[in-house]
């Protein structure tokens, strides 16, 4: 099974949402789009700042992972199309790392649908951030 | 068996930990994990570790072989 590769070295640039979108002109039958942007925050802890969080995944098994849910989420609901899109490697406080877009005929079938993909992908993909501070230091991120 | 660690069960492990020698005998997800916390105590101290078999998440009960993929999955941080 060849399942599609979701991430992308560094920052989700504005552009490429962009364009993302701009795809779906052709695709007339969509009435709503529901998108999700992940941004690195810069939390304070233990008085140091985050500066950049460097993510790294266990690819072969994140994409098997990811096929599985997209096609939880598909038979779930009644969507034209889904794109996710995830960072590897550093990423600065207040840039994108994760991008979720849902594409359907009415608005809350894109709503539910990117949120329950964005909890799952926090949940279940094999994807680990490196929270790393002004001065150097870092610490292991675990989602809540 | 071959093991990969990954984000902070890797630094714990270190770099060089790929081969882990359990026995002669298939070992079950939670005899394995039990091996392990023994010869590296911090990983049992991680707020959860999953063990992933060829790719999938694997329960406790699962057997593992000598020449499947093991993984040690420390809390995710995706998104």
């Amino acid at each position: 099974m060849s399942a599609k590769n979701i991430f992308l070295q560094g920052a989700i640039s504005p552009a490429f949402i962009a364009e993302s979108i701009q795809k779906h002109s052709t695709k007339t039958g969509i009435g709503a789009h529901n998108i999700f942007l992940g941004q690195v925050r810069k939390d304070v802890l233990a008085g140091q700042e985050v500066a950049a969080i460097e993510y790294s995944s266990y690819e072969p098994m994140a994409a098997i992972q990811m096929e599985e849910i997209r096609e939880a989420i598909f038979a779930k609901y009644a969507l034209t199309c889904m794109h996710v899109y995830h960072s590897l490697g550093v990423v600065q406080a207040g840039e994108i790392c994760l991008f979720v877009f849902t594409s359907s005929k009415h608005r809350k079938t894109a709503f539910d649908a990117c949120e329950e993909t964005v909890e799952r992908i926090k949940k279940e993909l094999p994807v680990w951030g490196k929270e790393i501070f002004a001065g150097g230091d870092y610490q292991w991120k675990e989602n809540t | 068996m071959k093991i990969i660690a990954f984000g902070i069960a890797k630094e714990i492990t270190g770099d060089l930990f790929t081969e882990f020698d359990a026995g002669p005998d298939p070992v079950s997800v939670a005899e394995l994990k039990k091996l392990l916390f023994n010869q590296f105590p911090k990983l049992e101290k991680l707020a959860t570790l999953s063990v992933a078999v060829n790719n999938t998440y694997a329960g406790n009960d699962v057997m593992i072989r000598g020449e499947d993929e093991v993984a040690l999955i420390p809390p995710v941080s995706g998104g």
